[in-house]
This record gives C-alpha cells, sequence and structure tokens, in this order.
C-alpha cells in the first residue's frame, strides 16, 4: 500500500533577517516650536490648514502565522498643520477596513500639539472613547477618529497600520487633498516573488522616484502527515530561503490644494496618484498567475470565464426568427434600431453598471431585473444572431479610472457595450441607454478607449463623445399691446437630448437661460425621438419685458433664451475644462412689428473664431417689419488645456455681450 | 382579482378627484397616496411596546418617494422585528418582495456627526418605474424606551390619505392622556379586560400644497399628540406629566456628570475672576475662551440623546455637541461663581403652536443653549459656534419655547421678541458715474432687528471666502468687488456692510445710457398667483429704505426718469420718489410691511396690486453725457 499523503505542507517562517539596505524611508522630525508657530503654507497662502507630510509605506511581510506566509502592512504617518479654527473638521478623520479575516487594524495613534502658555510643547493623545468603528456594511468598517485639543496653530498627527491578508492588492496612495501637501511619499516594498505593475496618475515633473534592493531571509519547516500501514506519521523539513525586496518610492513636494472648478474633470481624474496591479505570485509553494500581462490574455480570460465569454457563446435563442425579420428592414442602421429597441422594451436594467453576466440571457429576455453586462449581454446575443459581427466593448464609465494602453488592465471598466462591424468601421451599440440609436452612447459612457474583446486580437479602440446639437428657432411677432407673442421650435440631439429628458416634461421654464421668464400659452409637447437620440419642444408664449423708455421700445431679441452669465468667471485657471461632448447651438429669430414702427437700432454682426476649438458668431440682417438674428456657439473639442482658457472666456464674453444688445424700436411719426 | 382590486381603488380615487392618474406635478396631484393604513401600537409598559404598521401606498413619482418615508431607523432600543415590502406596478402585478434581510444596513449619522448608535435599514426604490404600488408591512420592539409620536395622517406636504387607522393599546391603569388639533379624526376608546383600546380613523384627507406665507403645517393639519407621563430611557426613569417634571429629569441626568476642570482652565478662568468688570463681561470672555477652544461634534451613544458628555471630557478634549458643550460652559461660569442654566429649545423657523406647550412631549425641543441671567434680563447663548457674537439671538429661537432645566425649578418660558431695534434695513448707495463710462458705486447697507439675522451668517464666515464669493457673485454681472466688509454694531442694534463696486457702463449705440434703477425687486417676494389656497400670515412688520444718488462729472441731459409712486393697501405702503436736480439723479424707495393675517380674497386680489409693483420695478432711468 502505497503512502497516502493527505496534507502536503505546512510551513512556520522561524527567522527572517535584517535587510541590508541602507534607510531611504522619509523619517519624520518630532514636531518643533516652528512648526506650532508656522502662520502660512509657503506655497500656497490662502491656505487654512497644510499637511505637513503625509506618507506611507506598503510592504509585503513573512508571517509565519498566515495561510501564504506573507502579509502586506500598510503604515500610514501625516501631520496636519492647523492655520485657521475654520479648518478644524480635519481634526476628524477616517479609513475603511474589510471586515472578517481580510484586514486587521493594528495600531492607532494620533496626537494634537500645541504650544502652552509658557511656549513650550504640549502634546495630547487621542483617548480611546474617540475613536469608533463603524459597521458599514457586511464587509466594510470604517474607522473615524477625531483629535482632542485642536486649537488655530495646532499641529495634529495620526498613525495608523492595517494588515492585509489578500496578497492580490497593493493600496493606491494619492498624494495630493483639499488642502496643500508639502511632502507627500509613499514606499512600496515587494519580494521578489510577488510581482505588481505600477500605474502613476498625473504625476508632476518635480516627483521623486526611486528604488533599491534588500536582501531578506527566512527559515520554514514543511510538515507533512503520511499513513503508512494505518499510522498516522508526521515528518518535518528544515528549509532556509533568502530572498530580495525591492523597495520603489514615490514622492511629491508641494502640492497645492484642490480648487473647485465648473466644467472640469472628475476628481478622480484629477488626483495625483500611483496603483498598484497584481501581474504574478511565484511563492515557491504557492503560484498565481494573473490575465492582465497583456490584452491579449486579458481577453481570453475573459471569454473564457463563466460569468461572461460562456455566457456570450450560449446556444441560440432567437435566430431563425431575427434572420427572417432582417429581410423586412431597409438597412442594418434600422435593424440594429429595432434589436436595440427590442431590448430595451424585453430587459430591465437595474441601473447598476457590471462586467459579469450571471444570469441566463433568456431570463434577462423575460423581463427580470438585469445588470448591464447582462442587458447588453442579450443585445451582443441578438445581433449576432442576426448575423452582424459583434464584438463585446469594455467601457469604464465617467468617473472611474480610464483604460491605460500601456497596462493591460481591467481596473475601471465597470461596463459592457457592443461593437458592430460595420464597413471598416465599429458601431456602437448600448441597450441601457434612454435612445436606440447605433452610434450613440450615453455620457456616462464616455470616459477614454473601449475595450473591444476581439477574440484573436483585442484593442482599445477610441471612444469620443459624439457632438451634440441644440437648434432653437424663436419666432415671434409685436403685437398691439407691446407685448411680444409667438413660438418656440426646439430641436435637441445626442447628449443635449439625453440631457432634456431629465427636465421636467411638461413645462419648459426651468431650462430657460435668463430669468425673465415668459407665459407659456399653449400646450408644452416634448417629443422624444429614441431612433435618432433626438427630443424636440414645441410651444407658444406672450413675454412682457419690452422696456419703455422715452419713445422708444428696447429688448434683448433672444429674450429668455439669451446667454446672461459667463459660465467661466474667474480670472485664473486651476484645471482643464472638460465639457463632456463637442456641442452646437444654434439660436434663430424671426422678428415681425408693424409696419407702423420703425428701427431705431438693431445688433450688430459679429463672429470670434478660435482656430478649429470653437467659434461664435452672430448673423443680423432686417427689413423694413422683420429683424433675422442668428446666433451661433460651436464648440469642437470637449477637452481644453489650462492654456486655452482665456480666449474661451473671451469667446464667452462676447457671446454675452452680443446677446445683451438690443432691438430699438420706435413707432414712426 | 388583485388586478380588478387595485382598478377599482383607483376609480375611486378619480371619482373622489384625490388625484388625477397620472399627474406629474404637485400642482395636479398628490406625489404620495396613502391609500391605506393600519398603526397598531400595543404598550406593555412604560418602556416596552409592539408597534406594527400596515400600510399601501400609491407612489406616483420621485418626490412621491422621498415623502413615503421608506428609510426604516433603529437602535439599541427600537428593534426591526420584520418587514417586508411588496412593490406592484400600476395594473397590480408583484414587481417585488422586499425582506428585511434584502435591505442596506446603514448608520444613521448626519450633518456634522462623528458616531450615533443609530442605524438605518434602506433598500433602492428607484429601479421601479412611476408610477407604483407600496405595500410595507413592518413589527417593531420596543425595549428600554418607549416614545409615542403625534399622529399625523397626512405628514407632509403633496400627501393624499383615503383610509388610515391608528390604534393603541395600552394597560388600564396606564394615564395615558391625548389632545387632538384640528377637526376631521375620529376616535373611539374601549376597554378590553385589563386594557384600553384608543383608535383614530381618517377618511379621505386631501394634500396640502406649500405656500409662502402660509399658516404652518401643523396648523393645517388635523394631528394628535399624546403624553405618556412616565416613561424609561435606558435605565433612567423619568416623569413627562409636566414640562417641569420633565426638566427636572434632565437636571438629575446633569447632576450625575463629572464637572472637574484642569488646573490649566482654573488658572485662565481664575485670571478672568479677578478683573475688575461687570459679570456680563467675565461671562463674554469666558466664552471667547470657550470658543477658541472647543469644537462641535456630535457623538450619541446610549442615552446620548439626552445626556451629555461630562464637562471633564470636553475640558480634556475640546470637542463636544450642543448638549455637552453648553453643560461645559455653564460648568466654566459656574467656576467664577456665575450662575447660568442648561435651556432645551425649539429652535425653527416655523412659527409656535402655543397648545403643544401644554401637551409635553418627549421628542419636542430640538436644540440645547445657555441661559445667563443679567441684569433684569436674561441672554441666550448659542454654544456651537466659534464666530457667533457673544448673546446673539439667531432668529430662529425668537418667540420659540425654552425649558429652563435647573434642580427642581425647571420651568417653560419662552425666548421674547428680541428686537435689538426696528426690523429694518437700510441702504444709502453713491453712484459715481463719468464721462468715460466708468462708475464707483459705494454703498453702505445697515441692517437692525430681523432684518439683521440674515446677515449673521457673513460675520460668521470667513474673510477670505466672503470676499471670493462676493468678487464671484459681482463679476457675474460684470462689475469689480473693490471692498466689502461686515461689521457688527457693539450693542447688537445692528449689522453694517460696506460695499464699493466698479464696473464700465455700456452706452448703447445712439450714446443713451439705460440703467435698471431697482437692482433688487422688493415685489418678487410677493409673487405668489390667483391659484392660492391658503390665508396669509405676515408675522413680523419691517421697514426697507433704499436711497440711490447718481452723480456725474459731466452735465447730462435726455434724461428720462420714470414716475414717482405711493402705494398703500392692508399688507403694505410702497414709496419712490425720484427726482434730476444739479446734475443728481436721486432715488428715494420704502416699504413699510404690517404684521397681518390677510383672508384668502384679500391675498387674491393682492396678486394685482403685486404684479403692477412688479412691473414697475423693471423701470428704467436713461440719460446721455
Amino acid at each position: 500500500m502505497k503512502p497516502i499523503k493527505f496534507l502536503s505542507f505546512i510551513f512556520l517562517i522561524l527567522i527572517s533577517s535584517n535587510s541590508f539596505s541602507q534607510q531611504k524611508y522619509f523619517e519624520p522630525k518630532p514636531v518643533t516650536e516652528a512648526d506650532l508657530k508656522l502662520k502660512v503654507c509657503d506655497f500656497d497662502s490662502s491656505a487654512q490648514a497644510m499637511y505637513l507630510f503625509d506618507v506611507a509605506n506598503i510592504h509585503i511581510d513573512f508571517d509565519e502565522s498566515v495561510s501564504l506566509g506573507f502579509k502586506i502592512v500598510f503604515d500610514r504617518k501625516y501631520r496636519i498643520k492647523i492655520f485657521k479654527k475654520e479648518s478644524s473638521d480635519l481634526a476628524n478623520g477616517s479609513f475603511l477596513i474589510h471586515n472578517g479575516d481580510k484586514e486587521k487594524l493594528l495600531k492607532i495613534k494620533a496626537f494634537t500639539y500645541n504650544l502652552d502658555n509658557n511656549g513650550k510643547i504640549e502634546k495630547t493623545e487621542i483617548n480611546k472613547q474617540s475613536i469608533f468603528y463603524e459597521n458599514i456594511s457586511d464587509d466594510l468598517t470604517k474607522v473615524k477618529y477625531t483629535l482632542p485639543k485642536v486649537l488655530e496653530g495646532s499641529v495634529l498627527e495620526v498613525s495608523y497600520s492595517i494588515v492585509s491578508y489578500d496578497l492580490t492588492s497593493l493600496k493606491s496612495w494619492i498624494f495630493n487633498d483639499n488642502i496643500p501637501v508639502k511632502y507627500s511619499e509613499v514606499v512600496y516594498d515587494i519580494p521578489e516573488y510577488f510581482t505588481f505593475k505600477p500605474m502613476t496618475t498625473n504625476f508632476p515633473t518635480n516627483s521623486i522616484k526611486s528604488n533599491w534592493l534588500s536582501n531578506q531571509s527566512a527559515s520554514f519547516v514543511s510538515k507533512e502527515r503520511e499513513l503508512i500501514g494505518g499510522v498516522t506519521g508526521t515528518s518535518f523539513n528544515f528549509s532556509n530561503f533568502s530572498f530580495i525586496v525591492k523597495s520603489e518610492l514615490y514622492a511629491v513636494n508641494n502640492i497645492k490644494g484642490f480648487t473647485k472648478e465648473l466644467y472640469t474633470l472628475p476628481r478622480n481624474d484629477l488626483n495625483i496618484k500611483i496603483s498598484q496591479e497584481l501581474v504574478y505570485i511565484r511563492l515557491p509553494w504557492y503560484t498565481l498567475d494573473r490575465a492582465n500581462k497583456s490584452w491579449f490574455s486579458l481577453s481570453t480570460a475573459l471569454w473564457d470565464s463563466e460569468k461572461f465569454g460562456k455566457k456570450l457563446t450560449s446556444s441560440p435563442m432567437l435566430k431563425k426568427e431575427l434572420l427572417s425579420l432582417k429581410s423586412n428592414f431597409e438597412d442594418s442602421i434600422q435593424f440594429l434600431t429595432f434589436l436595440i429597441e427590442t431590448v430595451q422594451k424585453k430587459a430591465k436594467w437595474n441601473n447598476e453598471y457590471s462586467l459579469s453576466i450571471d444570469k441566463d440571457l433568456r431570463q434577462v429576455l423575460t423581463g427580470e431585473q438585469a445588470y448591464s453586462a447582462e442587458v447588453n449581454g442579450l443585445l451582443y446575443q441578438l445581433v449576432k444572431e442576426a448575423g452582424y459581427t459583434v464584438y463585446p466593448g469594455l467601457v469604464s464609465t465617467f468617473g472611474r479610472e480610464k483604460p491605460n494602453l500601456f497596462n493591460s488592465s481591467l481596473r475601471g471598466f465597470d461596463h459592457m457595450i457592443c461593437l458592430v462591424v460595420s464597413g471598416n468601421e465599429l458601431l456602437t451599440l448600448d441597450a441601457c441607454s434612454p435612445f436606440s440609436k447605433p452610434g450613440f452612447l450615453p455620457k456616462l459612457d464616455y470616459n477614454g478607449e473601449v475595450l473591444a474583446l476581439v477574440p484573436s486580437n483585442p484593442v482599445l479602440v477610441q471612444n469620443n463623445p459624439t457632438k451634440s446639437k441644440e437648434i432653437i428657432i424663436l419666432n415671434y411677432a409685436l403685437e398691439a399691446d407691446e407685448t411680444i407673442k409667438g413660438d418656440v421650435n426646439a430641436f435637441y440631439m445626442n447628449a443635449e437630448a439625453e440631457t432634456r429628458m431629465k427636465f421636467d416634461k411638461t413645462n419648459p421654464n426651468h431650462q430657460l437661460k435668463s430669468n425673465d421668464i415668459p407665459a407659456v400659452t399653449s400646450e408644452f409637447s416634448f417629443e422624444v425621438s429614441p431612433a435618432k437620440a433626438s427630443v424636440s419642444e414645441k410651444y407658444k408664449f406672450s413675454w412682457a419685458g419690452i422696456d419703455k423708455i422715452g419713445e422708444e421700445m428696447r429688448f434683448k431679441p433672444f429674450l429668455f433664451y439669451a446667454q446672461e452669465s459667463n459660465p467661466f468667471l474667474p480670472t485664473e485657471r486651476y484645471t482643464p475644462i472638460f465639457l463632456s461632448n463637442p456641442f452646437s447651438e444654434t439660436i434663430k429669430v424671426i422678428f415681425n412689428f408693424p409696419s407702423n414702427y420703425e428701427i431705431v437700432s438693431v445688433p450688430k454682426s459679429s463672429s470670434v473664431v478660435l482656430d478649429e476649438l470653437a467659434k461664435f458668431k452672430l448673423v443680423v440682417s432686417s427689413d423694413e417689419t422683420s429683424i433675422q438674428l442668428m446666433s451661433e456657439l460651436n464648440f469642437n473639442e470637449y477637452y481644453f488645456e489650462v492654456a486655452d482658457y482665456a480666449s474661451i472666456k473671451k469667446l464667452m464674453d462676447e457671446m454675452i455681450r452680443k446677446h445683451a444688445d438690443e432691438i430699438v424700436l420706435r413707432k414712426k411719426k | 382579482m388583485k388586478r380588478i382590486k387595485y382598478y377599482s381603488i383607483l376609480f375611486v380615487f378619480q371619482f373622489l378627484g384625490l388625484f388625477p392618474l397620472y399627474s406629474k406635478s404637485n400642482s395636479s396631484g398628490p406625489d404620495l397616496v396613502i391609500l391605506k393604513s393600519e398603526t397598531t401600537f400595543k404598550i406593555a409598559s412604560s418602556s416596552k411596546a409592539e408597534l406594527e404598521e400596515k400600510y399601501l401606498l400609491l407612489v406616483k413619482n420621485a418626490e412621491g418617494l422621498e415623502k413615503s418615508e421608506s428609510e426604516f431607523y433603529y437602535d439599541n432600543l427600537i428593534k426591526i422585528q420584520s418587514l417586508t415590502i411588496v412593490i406592484k406596478d400600476i395594473k397590480g402585478e408583484i414587481q417585488k418582495k422586499i425582506h428585511l434581510s434584502d435591505f442596506g444596513d446603514f448608520s444613521a449619522i448626519a450633518g456634522n456627526g462623528m458616531y450615533t448608535e443609530d442605524r438605518v435599514k434602506l433598500y433602492d426604490f428607484t429601479q421601479f418605474s412611476f408610477p407604483f404600488f407600496m405595500e410595507v408591512s413592518i413589527e417593531r420592539k420596543y425595549n428600554g424606551f418607549l416614545h409615542l409620536p403625534s399622529f399625523y395622517p397626512i405628514y407632509t406636504y403633496g400627501i393624499s390619505a383615503y383610509q388610515v387607522d391608528y390604534k393603541i393599546e395600552y394597560p388600564k391603569d396606564y394615564n395615558l392622556t391625548w389632545k387632538q388639533f384640528g377637526t376631521g379624526i375620529k376616535s373611539t376608546i374601549d376597554t378590553v379586560s385589563s386594557t384600553h383600546v384608543l383608535q383614530f380613523h381618517v377618511d379621505s384627507m386631501h394634500q396640502l400644497v406649500k405656500e409662502d406665507y402660509a399658516p404652518d403645517f401643523s396648523e393645517l393639519v388635523p394631528h394628535i399628540v399624546f403624553n405618556l407621563p412616565y416613561f424609561r430611557y435606558d435605565k433612567s426613569e423619568g416623569d413627562l406629566s409636566s414640562w417641569t417634571n420633565y426638566g427636572n429629569w434632565l437636571s438629575a441626568l446633569l447632576n450625575t456628570l463629572n464637572s472637574e476642570l484642569s488646573d490649566e482652565t482654573k488658572k485662565e478662568l481664575i485670571a478672568i475672576k479677578e478683573l475688575q468688570i461687570s459679570k456680563k463681561e467675565k461671562a463674554e470672555m469666558v466664552y471667547k475662551w470657550f470658543q477658541n477652544k472647543t469644537r462641535y461634534i456630535s457623538v450619541q451613544i446610549g442615552i446620548g440623546g439626552y445626556k451629555p458628555s461630562a464637562p471633564k471630557l470636553v475640558d480634556a478634549f475640546g470637542y463636544g455637541d450642543c448638549k455637552a458643550l453648553v453643560y461645559y460652559y455653564i460648568s466654566l461660569l459656574k467656576f467664577i461663581d456665575i450662575e447660568a442654566y442648561y435651556c432645551v429649545i425649539k429652535s425653527s423657523y416655523e412659527s409656535e403652536t402655543v397648545p403643544v406647550l401644554e401637551h409635553p412631549n418627549f421628542t419636542y425641543f430640538n436644540h440645547v443653549i445657555a441661559a445667563l441671567p443679567v441684569e433684569n434680563d436674561t441672554l441666550f447663548i448659542e454654544c456651537t459656534n466659534q464666530k457667533i457674537p457673544f448673546g446673539f439671538v439667531p432668529s430662529s429661537w425668537i418667540g420659540k419655547p425654552y425649558l429652563l432645566v435647573s434642580n427642581n425649578q425647571s420651568y417653560l418660558s419662552k425666548v421674547p421678541h428680541i428686537t435689538y431695534g426696528e426690523n429694518a434695513s437700510k441702504s444709502y448707495r453713491n453712484y459715481k458715474v463719468s464721462k468715460d463710462y466708468k462708475m464707483l458705486a459705494n454703498e453702505q447697507n445697515l441692517y437692525s432687528g430681523i432684518q439683521m439675522r440674515s446677515k449673521i451668517w457673513e460675520l460668521i464666515e470667513p474673510k477670505e471666502q466672503l470676499q471670493k464669493t462676493m468678487s464671484l457673485y459681482q463679476s457675474s454681472k460684470n462689475r469689480n468687488l473693490e471692498n466689502y466688509e461686515v461689521e457688527l454694531d457693539k450693542k447688537y442694534k445692528f449689522i453694517q456692510v460696506k460695499e464699493a463696486v466698479s464696473c464700465v457702463i455700456k452706452p448703447k449705440s445712439d450714446g443713451r445710457i439705460i440703467l435698471n434703477v431697482f437692482e433688487d425687486k422688493w415685489m418678487s417676494g410677493f409673487n405668489w398667483d390667483t391659484t392660492r389656497l391658503c390665508t396669509g400670515v405676515f408675522r413680523n412688520s419691517y421697514i426697507i429704505s433704499d436711497t440711490i444718488i447718481f452723480e456725474f462729472d459731466t452735465l447730462i441731459k435726455d434724461v428720462i426718469l420714470p414716475e414717482s409712486l405711493n402705494h398703500s393697501n392692508k399688507l403694505y405702503n410702497y414709496e419712490v420718489k425720484l427726482s434730476f436736480r444739479d446734475n443728481k439723479i436721486c432715488v428715494y424707495r420704502r416699504i413699510a410691511i404690517n404684521k397681518v393675517n390677510l383672508s384668502l380674497p384679500e391675498m387674491k386680489a393682492l396678486v394685482k396690486e403685486n404684479s403692477e409693483m412688479l412691473k414697475y420695478e423693471s423701470s428704467k432711468i436713461a440719460f446721455r453725457f
């Protein structure tokens, strides 16, 4: 009888030697009188508080008591200087830890430093009652703390350590915050058995990067239990091994606090950040390979996944029916529109994004609540059965981490759409959209490239938002009672139509640009064309806002659609301008007046052009009894560097100036 | 069968006119309809009870969902035993059955809260298409504390109710009392063996639409207020048969706290005590020291909703909630032999319904302040703000009831209508216009009485932040802010705001300059429409006046001014005078609003007058150099 090995080995780390590398980590000096007397941040004088430093060391350590012999320890320490009492809320902090066996809080320490009446440094430690553990879900606990004796001038110091037993994930580090940061640093100490890919975002030119190697050794015991002839025995093997630890340091100095600005990128895109993504673990006793070595390996893993590829390649559902239906449609666009509409009618999206397809697609077809990948998984299946070449496309929705061509990773991706081959192009389809137009994606779908899961050759394809359109036609006349009556015909397409869908569909007034709102004298017609991703609105109005100065009558011809305020007010800009999508806005005015009136003055035509980027144009013409104006605002791009800000501000100023120009009439004598 | 049932209910409501089926906005129907609601409160003792609620709602839109109160709170003393919600579409077909385990469980922390033991069960109902039915069945168990909330058949605006039943079963020897406000609630009381059964029933109640200058919600909706004479909170027993007894219970809680102060604090206080200044001045010095030392943080643990942290802890750590900070401040004053009192107050912008004061209720008060008796007067002191001036009374306290807590001498009173001078805002504006079309405007605004209170927050805001905000506001009007200063008069009689603004005026193509006479349209505040449903309640009289002088460095011509105006009615006297003399244009405008109640016809009659006045306020002045 052969011995049966039923427990292969348990290892015990006995010794780990000290590294021989020289110390390169940031070493905080004790709080000094100068720290406490500091009155202002030297690189941001308006700051009410600042981080003197915020440093972390994330190290993967031996631990004999854990299953794979390694654990990850996150040590963070920061000091905040309070310049103004108003910022004392910074004395309240929090962080999250995973519950159960995933993570543990090893220690938390916090102190407030003040100068006492004798000019001596007084150090007050946080008490246990000021640390709270709030269960925010089954999986997460929020550790909250509030520091004592916070005064103007105080220095707050907090340090905590968290141990994690999930070796597949290293914490990311964000170097900036709402207040200025004098120095921010993170050091990752990674043993040679682990390979992570670092991904940095927005790293400034003055950032510091360095790395060094150190050597560590350890002993472990492997224990084997064997059943020989009905008797269980245990044998021990002692092994010594040494390994190299690579330390990577990333640091940034003097970072200004965030400034809230309009039309800017989401916070995630503005952060100075480093993330680490696991590629593989190759311990002598355990290996784990992540599929993220290349886009190809990631794609292959997804196609092989039970909760993605396997579901997308399940047996056909409606192939015959779809193929016979197809001939009823004039072209592919119409048929694809029909397929999107079918999925939108049948499937119920639960408004949650996910890459996971848990449900059988037949269940989605019967109207069960489904995640985005399940809804578009159904669409993929139907499009494929209808005979089209279609690929799943992975999307990172707005606000999440953008895909990075040079870092094959699923990080950020949270949504799946369909990409249909149409000639030389890929046509995007998304049944989670409010519309059914092929090629139209909702605003949230635009956040960097789409990963096209072409089995043989997965690629990141450009995904730029389509231009939106807004056309408003104001046709009105001067009445005998010297009020204005007329009608509005407005047409919105793509993202602008999507925005309109969120508005009140019974009343136009809330969406007008001016406060000088009209009386709506008819039904408000609000029509949606899902296949064109458009919305059209119609209503009649009367308006009594004409100014009568002496014999003259004056009013702004764009009435309540006049642009009155510039969204770019501040003279300085710190972040790029982000407009979601390129757009054009056309307002056409046709004004008729009785022949017993004459024109005193009308606005003059004008034009401002910023190369190919943006344009504002006003064209005016008039005759004996009518005046026509056309205002065109065109933004051909949706992202502008800070350097373009002044020109864009000027363009908008000109538009506001021209929209404020009045038509002046008087009665003929 | 089910479908028929739902359709028939809807038909009945349509017939009754309770709501149009697919109404989109509040003006055309309620956001939420309570089709049927049954609540049973089974009281076993002063600290134990079971609450069973079953109700069927028609949720018509997102506002209706918000009003459905589908957030289920609990804490250590009130547990949710069971909770089931069935969602049905408008045809009555079941969309989802949601059980207690399907709900997310979250901390109920709000605002500046650091920690609370209160929790809330939440579920994302926004996934269902409106309108939908929500059938709720929930059982709660009270153990350790029993509070009977007031019974409102409809509890906010935009809700209609069809059939609402509320039942309380309680031991015969238990002296529960109740009082009805308004009419429309039928009540019965039965006795079954050793238990009283108190029942309330409401048939069809229309929604209320929120309107400006209307009586408060509680004055418009019939409701029942309960009083449980004895209560138990955690391990502490109390008596709520009178506000005095309740105050005494609070006082007993305070007496258990450790008020020992640190040596360092004592030293600071002794230094103040030894100064040869008045008691009020000493209290103010202590207040400033206290403001610098402390900050507001809310931590609610156990009985912490009623019992503050000990002064010793606030002294050591420098933070606390309103209760803890007030009691700490009182302890500081006590150390220098100044007597001050812990007061619970109803801080609210709504008017006060006096009868509630005769009917003690556990959750009536919502804030704690200090009361400091000085020279035949009482100062009321806010302790949660580091910038608010000493003894400054915010408008949310004026006329509001407070309970002064004192050992066996607690009493109920009201914060007097402190006026600090007349309720007025007066502006003096000097606009200097030069021939190159530059204009420099210097303004001085004085706010007194109630008008002053809207400006107090500018006083509290950090100066840099305020400058930034005002500067941005002015640049939105194409103006440059040159200066902005806010100052409180030492006797709190007024707040003075000085502002200097410059801009370039754009002449029209014919060289004419046209300016708005009135930048602020006062009448826009009285802009209700003819569909108004409620009478008008104008709680304060006040005066606003504006004097504007345009000065020019060059002679102007072709001056056109609107006519002067003097218009009076029951609500206001509105007067405008304009003149052009010595190359200056002078504009004087004044409105005196009366404290008055207006009937619905009077409110409707005012609509036309108000719109005429609003039109007048759009008048322009014109001139040329």
